[in-house]
C-alpha cells in the first residue's frame, strides 16, 4: 500500500483503539455499578437494575455503531478508482479494516457479555426468604370467630378459606404477599437447579457439526489416498457416522430428560400447582416432537 | 365453548380476567376490582394464578390470543366500563388520538422503546409526557395489533412495513433527543 493508503489504514485502526479503550473503561465502570445495584435494588423484579442495565446496552451498541457507520463511510465509500498505486492495494486496505472491525466487534460481543452476566439471581435464596415468611404468616393465623388457632398444613400461595376447626368460621388465609411469588419463582428456581440438564441437550447442535466437520474433512482427503489410506478412512467416516446418528437420535431423549427434572422440580417448590404443571409439561414434549 | 381451557375458573371467564388485568395496569386497585365483579380477592387470585397456567398449556395460543383481543376490549366489559382512573383533559385528547392516528401510535411507541433503552421507565414517560397510562396505552396497542394482523392476512405487507419502519425512525429520533439530554453518547467526542 501506498503511503495515502497506509494513512487511511492508520487513522482508522487509531480510531478503533480509541473507540476500544473508551468501550472498556465504560464496560469496566458499568459492571461495578450493575454489580452491586442489583443485590441492592428491592423494587419489582429489579426494575432500577434493569433499566440500567438497558442504557449500558444501548451505550454499548451506539460505541459499535459509529465503529460500523464510520468503516461505511471512511473506507467502503472510498472510490478504488482514486489515487492508489493500485485497486488492489486498495481492497487490500479494505480487507485490513474489515478484519480490524471484526477484532472489535469480537470486544463489543465480550463487553455485551459481562454486562448481561452482571445478572445474578439468587433463587435459593429468595426461595428460603418466601417460606420464612410463609412460616411466620401461617403461625399467627387465627380464626376470626372464635380467635382460636387455625393449623395449616400445606403450602398455600393464593388467597385460601379454611374452615374453622373448633367454631365452623369460614375463614380467608391470606399468605402473604411473598408467598404469592411462589409460582413465578419456583419455575426460575427449578430451571436453575436443571440447568446442566439444559446444557447437556443444548449441546448437542454444536456437537453434531463438530463431528459432521471431521466427517467432511475426512471426505474431501480420499481422493488424495492410495486405496489402502483411503479404506481406512472410510471405516473412520462410518464411525464417525454412527456416533453422529446416535448423538442425533439421543436429542429427543435427552431433552425430555430435562423437562421431567424441571417439571419435578417445579411441583416440589409449588405442589398445589402440580395438575396444571403436569399439562405444561405434555404440552412442552408435544411441541418438541411437533416442530423437531 | 369447544376448547375446554376457555372456560371459565370458579365463575372469572377470560373476558373477565383480561379486562380485570387492563384495568389493573390502569392503575386501578384489585379489592376496587373484585368489588365490581362481585367476587372475592381468593377467587381472583386462584383464578388468575389458573388462566396463566392454561395460557402455558394451551398449544395452539388460543387462550393467548383470546386474552389479548379482551384485553382491548376492557373498557367495554359490563361490569367494569365505568371504573377509570383520572385522566386529564389532554390525557384524555391524546388518548383519542392514540386510538384513531396510527402515526401518533407509532411514535408514542418508538418513543417508548427509546426511553427504555436510555434508561428510563417509558411507562411512565408516557404518562408524564402524554397522560396515557399503561393500560390504556396497551389496550389500544392491542386493537393496532389486530388492525396489523388484518392486514397481514389480506397480504397488505408493505403498509405493516411501513409503519414499522416508521416506528423505527421514530425511536431514533427519540433515542437521539433522550441522548443529549443526557448529555450524549459516551463515544460521542471519539473522532475518525
Amino acid at each position: 500500500m501506498n503511503a495515502a493508503l497506509t494513512d487511511i489504514q492508520n487513522r482508522f485502526f487509531a480510531f478503533l483503539s480509541k473507540l476500544e479503550e473508551r468501550m472498556n473503561s465504560f464496560t469496566n465502570e458499568s459492571v461495578a455499578t450493575l454489580s452491586t445495584l442489583y443485590h441492592e435494588d428491592e423494587s419489582d423484579h429489579h426494575q432500577g437494575y434493569h433499566r440500567l442495565k438497558s442504557a449500558v446496552l444501548t451505550q454499548l451498541a451506539s460505541i459499535q455503531k459509529k465503529a460500523d457507520d464510520t468503516l461505511q463511510e471512511k473506507i467502503n465509500e472510498l472510490d478504488d478508482d482514486g489515487p492508489w498505486e493500485s485497486k488492489a492495494s486498495f481492497y487490500t486496505l479494505r480487507s485490513n479494516c474489515s478484519d480490524r472491525l471484526q477484532q472489535f466487534q469480537e470486544r463489543y460481543q465480550a463487553c455485551q457479555k459481562m454486562i448481561e452476566a452482571t445478572e445474578q439471581p439468587d433463587y435459593e435464596t429468595e426461595y428460603q426468604e418466601i417460606l420464612s415468611a410463609y412460616e411466620a404468616v401461617k403461625n399467627q393465623f387465627r380464626c376470626s370467630q372464635c380467635g382460636g388457632p387455625i393449623v395449616i398444613n400445606q403450602l398455600y400461595f393464593t388467597s385460601t378459606y379454611i374452615t374453622c376447626p373448633a367454631c365452623q368460621t369460614q375463614n380467608t388465609f391470606n399468605p402473604g404477599s411473598r408467598a404469592k411469588q411462589l409460582e413465578g419463582l419456583g419455575r426460575s428456581l427449578a430451571e436453575q437447579r436443571t440447568a446442566h440438564l439444559r446444557q447437556a441437550y443444548e449441546a448437542i447442535p454444536s456437537q453434531l457439526q463438530k463431528i459432521y466437520n471431521q466427517i467432511h474433512a475426512l471426505r474431501l482427503s480420499l481422493h488424495q489416498q492410495n486405496k489402502t489410506v483411503a479404506a481406512d478412512t472410510e471405516n473412520q467416516i462410518a464411525q464417525l457416522q454412527r456416533e453422529y446418528d446416535q448423538l442425533n437420535e439421543s436429542s429427543p431423549g435427552l431433552y425430555e430428560k430435562y423437562v421431567h427434572a424441571m417439571f419435578d422440580e417445579w411441583n416440589k417448590i409449588n405442589p398445589a400447582m402440580q395438575a396444571e404443571h403436569d399439562r405444561f409439561r405434555q404440552r412442552m414434549i408435544d411441541d418438541m416432537y411437533k416442530y423437531k | 365453548m369447544s376448547n375446554p381451557l376457555l372456560e371459565p375458573v370458579h365463575g372469572v371467564s377470560l373476558y373477565d380476567y383480561a379486562a380485570i388485568t387492563a384495568k389493573l395496569s390502569a392503575g386501578i386497585d384489585i379489592i376496587d376490582l373484585c368489588k365490581a365483579m362481585g367476587i372475592e380477592p381468593a377467587v381472583y387470585e386462584e383464578a388468575s394464578a389458573i388462566w396463566v397456567s392454561r395460557m402455558q398449556e394451551d398449544g395452539t395460543f388460543e387462550v393467548t390470543m383470546k386474552f389479548g383481543e379482551y384485553f382491548g376490549e376492557a373498557e367495554n366489559h359490563p361490569k367494569l366500563k365505568n371504573l377509570q382512573v383520572a385522566r386529564s383533559a389532554e390525557g384524555e385528547a391524546n388518548l383519542e388520538k392514540l386510538a384513531t392516528d396510527r402515526y401518533f401510535y407509532e411514535e408514542l411507541s418508538g418513543a417508548r422503546t427509546a426511553a427504555y433503552q436510555y434508561g428510563l421507565d417509558g411507562a411512565q414517560w408516557i404518562l408524564d409526557n402524554f397522560g396515557i397510562n399503561l393500560g390504556d396505552f396497551q389496550s389500544v396497542a392491542m386493537k393496532w395489533m389486530e388492525v396489523q394482523n388484518a392486514e397481514m392476512a389480506k397480504g397488505n405487507h408493505e403498509s405493516t412495513m411501513h409503519f414499522a419502519h416508521y416506528q423505527q425512525q421514530k425511536a431514533e429520533e427519540y433515542g437521539q433527543k433522550f441522548a443529549a439530554a443526557q448529555g450524549g453518547n459516551v463515544a460521542d467526542d471519539v473522532e475518525f
